[in-house]
């Protein structure tokens, strides 16, 4: 157990176990099972992001574009079921459209030399405008509603949704991934030490495109999850949604500076997010304060986790 | 005067000083030696106010002092160069000669070109050739050490301490300085001076003090009682300090070696020929930029030749990049460690891992810490790596620590070829006799060596055979009874041979 959810994510339950209960004093419809599943729930599609972008940020890369990436997926997917394609099949392709972005972003900063964060801005945009120019702005609707693809993955599984399945099976998995296997470790590698890790033997721009396709591949499993929920595609969704799964992952532990990061952490940054969000609805905060009263609730958990990871290293703490 | 007594420092469980002991007087040199993580950077610190001590007292002239930064203890006169390279890498060698920016003009601007009158005769008389507005990023890591002790002298200070100043200089070099220290003496500077070179300290230094597991060995015996014999025994004990006699080399005349053939790079090699069969260790000598490093870069991938052709023992293709040439074997120990060789944040293990287990995945498909840490433990012992266990960070050992570790992750891997860039550096006596044992166990399990060194006494020691380079070119070939650090020295400046 300790090494799926260790030490690292232990400052990061606190502040989400804080935050429910506060909430739950004033409100305790808000500790309602039902309530707290759909928080996870509507958080489950930036959580999947979160996972990808803590290897990214592990290897000082971002993806900015994952929330277009995501988009458009999404629409990809809905067209071809619009037009008659198996939705399971469509699913898949979703996915892989995803992953074929990522490999856009990789190769355009292996073959360019530039840094991931600039090509992903780039990206950002052409994505987006994709899926607008694809969808010609308009929400795709006029899916075969009633076949299973939408029950399944839209509906629930042994009391919980999918989407939540998914994002746990993803979170474990991209958690022994990162802790167990060389790639894992490479990723790390490169986040510490740049130089040292090339003057290993590790390639930095194969770690960087396979990780980028990562991150694309669970962009479009994001997409095909909000795809069954809603069974209609909206090019507009997710705009955001980048800077979301960034700061899910800042929350979460893992360092801007690289070298570290917490699969596990991410996702339950993701679910402070949603729970600041509902909570703002339950104290009824004028919808033109949310946004600020967002950031400071976000700023209030980087610091407590701070203060936290201090007590716990204060021994090992160096004086230079 | 500078008096630091019963001075003791712990971090975490381990006590790097236990009530230690160092008097500076002014117009003396005075050695601080020690085995690797004796204590002596953790020493050097707490002088220089870049740490403070648990325990103990600093007197300077008599009066307690407590420096809270190192920028405090300049003010007051005491200077440092520090072992580990502490400048700016992006700011050109005149921004970090003054770091405190106190030559302004009009009390506002950066006055450069006060600055560059200043700095001008320093530069000068370490030789420092490239020009002030280089970025201190593009320098070899001993021209970075050159600006750091630039930097130093330009305090003009009443206490100089000096932490292995030349451990990444060439011989030349390395004497520029020691005539410095000899000029700061007549000027009545109290120095201190670390290092592992220690001819270089009976030469130098006028006291020794000796410190052995945070605590003093000898205190401030004068050189003229000493020997170099004494002075080893003080730092290591009975632990052997030079590894048996040279065998002759078992070389496998049937099997094609590593093999240079009228190698070209622009600006650097100029048609070099180098043939090194499995079992034998060839040293690569010269001055500074005199190809011996440019040829281990060819050899690695990191410089694809203009002409010319490179083939491996076994054969295959010339690798494309670093990366497969460490896939087709090869091993490159660097020489800047901390910037090429270590993750600083992460455990020991892991950085032994890196190559075998992580890059190369020859491990398998997952990693398996336990082994792993049960490997890293192995080499731990054998390279007698000072670690509290496998799990220390490696930017908490002290430097030659660290190089041992660098040395281990490159063992695990069991290169086929094996290209040591000064891989002794700030490593002590006895385990450096430890690394020499082992480059030749590599050897004779056959493997080609190739090792550079700035110290030639451990070219001449170590290898079968030294090739001496002078301007792109190999100048000489020294074996046998001919293969002395003198003669070495002799060729790389520039006489014939033959
Ligand atoms: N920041 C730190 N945290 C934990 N341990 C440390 C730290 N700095 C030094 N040590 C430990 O203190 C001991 C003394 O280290 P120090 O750097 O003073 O050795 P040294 O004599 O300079 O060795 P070297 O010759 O290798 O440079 C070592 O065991 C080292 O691991
Ligand atoms: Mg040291």
């Amino acid at each position: 157990m300790k090494r799926v959810l260790g030490v690292d994510e232990f400052g990061v339950v606190v502040v989400l176990v804080v935050l429910v209960v506060a909430i739950g004093l004033f409100h305790p419809a808000f500790l309602d099972r039902a309530q707290l599943v759909d928080v996870v729930r509507q958080a489950s599609f930036v959580g999947v992001l979160a996972c990808g972008m803590t290897y990214l940020l592990a290897m000082r890369e971002l993806d900015l574009s994952v929330g277009s990436t995501y988009a458009l997926s999404l629409i990809a997917g809905s067209m071809m079921m619009r037009s008659g394609v198996n939705p399971w099949l469509a699913a898949v392709a979703a996915v892989a459209v995803g992953g074929v972005l990522g490999l856009v972003n990789g190769a355009l900063c292996n073959t360019l030399g530039i840094p991931s964060i600039i090509a992903t801005l780039g990206t950002l945009s052409v994505f987006r405008g994709l899926a607008l120019a694809l969808s010609e702005g308009r929400q795709v609707a006029g899916l075969p509603r009633d076949d299973a693809f939408f029950t399944v993955v839209g509906g629930d599984l042994l009391g919980l949704p999918t989407s939540i399945w998914v994002l746990a099976a993803v979170a474990v998995a991209l958690t022994v991934v990162f802790k167990a296997t060389p790639f894992g470790y490479r990723v790390r590698a490169i986040g510490s030490n740049p130089d040292a890790a090339r003057f290993s033997g590790i390639s930095i721009p194969r770690v960087r495109l396979q990780v980028l396709v990562l991150s694309g591949a669970l962009a479009g499993v994001a997409g095909v999850l909000t795809l069954g929920f809603f069974a209609s595609g909206q090019p507009t969704i997710g705009q955001g949604y980048e800077l979301q799964a960034i700061a899910a992952a800042i929350i979460g532990g893992t360092p801007l500076r690289g070298g570290s990061g917490t699969v596990w952490g991410s996702v339950l940054g993701t679910v402070i997010l949603g729970t600041v969000a509902s909570g703002l609805v339950y104290f009824g905060v004028p919808i033109n304060w949310s946004l600020f009263a967002t950031g400071i609730v976000i700023l209030l958990a980087v610091a407590l986790d701070a203060l936290l990871r201090r007590r716990g290293s204060a021994s090992s703490r160096e004086a230079l | 005067m500078y008096l630091a007594s019963g001075i003791g420092k712990r971090f975490g469980g381990v006590r790097a000083l236990d009530g230690a002991r160092i008097e500076l007087r002014p117009g003396s040199v005075h050695a601080l030696l020690g085995e690797n993580g004796a204590g002596k950077s953790t020493l050097v610190k707490i002088l220089a106010g870049a740490l403070p001590p648990d325990e103990g007292e600093l007197l300077l002239n008599g009066a307690p002092v407590r420096f809270s930064t190192t920028r405090d203890a300049v003010r007051r006169g005491v200077a440092v160069v520090s072992q580990e390279p502490s400048l700016f890498p992006d700011l050109d060698v005149l921004a970090n000669l003054f770091p405190a920016c106190d030559l302004r003009r009009g009390g506002l601007l950066l006055d450069r070109k006060a600055m560059a009158r200043k700095a001008g005769p320093v530069l000068d008389e370490l030789e420092l050739t490239r020009p002030p507005t280089t970025r201190v990023g593009e320098l070899t890591l001993a021209e970075r050490q050159l600006v750091e002790i630039a930097r130093a002298l330009l305090e003009d200070p009443a206490v100089l301490i000096l932490d292995e100043p030349t451990s990444a200089l060439q011989a030349d070099a390395a004497a520029r300085l020691l005539r410095i220290l000899a000029a700061l003496r007549s000027r009545q500077v109290a120095v201190a001076y670390v290092s592992h070179v220690l001819e270089e300290v009976v030469r130098l230094c006028d006291e020794v003090t000796v410190l052995r597991d945070g605590r003093n060995a000898l205190s401030a015996v004068p050189m003229a009682e000493l020997t170099l014999e004494k002075i080893v025994r003080a730092m290591v004990g009975d632990r052997p300090t030079a590894p048996a006699a040279r065998p002759a080399p078992s070389l496998d005349a049937g099997t094609a070696g590593l093999r240079l053939r009228g190698v070209h790079v622009p600006g650097h090699l100029d048609g070099v020929d180098l043939e090194a069969r499995q079992g034998e260790i060839v040293g690569l000598a010269g001055i500074a930029g005199a190809g011996q490093t440019a040829v281990l870069e060819v050899v690695c991938g990191l410089r694809i030749p203009s002409a010319g052709t490179l083939a491996y023992p076994g054969g295959g293709p010339r690798p494309r990049g670093l990366r497969q040439a460490i896939r087709a074997g090869v091993a490159v120990v660097p020489s800047d460690r901390k910037r090429l060789g270590l993750m600083l944040d992460k455990p020991l293990w892991e950085n032994i891992a890196q190559v075998r287990t992580v890059a190369l995945g020859r491990t398998g498909a997952w990693v398996r810490a336990k082994d792993l840490r049960e490997r890293a433990a192995a080499a731990t012992a054998r390279l007698r790596i000072r670690a509290s266990g496998p799990d220390q960070l490696a930017g908490r050992l002290s430097g030659g620590n660290q190089q041992k570790v660098v040395f281990a992750k490159w063992l695990e891997a069991a290169p086929g070829v094996v290209l040591l860039d000064d891989p002794t550096r700030g490593v002590d006596v006895a385990a450096k006799a430890e690394m020499h044992a082992i480059v030749r166990e590599l050897a004779a399990e056959g493997r080609v060596v190739l090792l550079t060194s700035t110290d030639p006494a451990e070219l001449a020691q170590v290898c079968d055979r030294v090739l001496v380079f002078r301007k792109g070119r190999v100048a000489a070939e020294l074996a046998g009874e001919r293969l002395t650090d003198h003669e070495i020295l002799h060729l790389a400046h520039g006489a014939n041979s033959e």
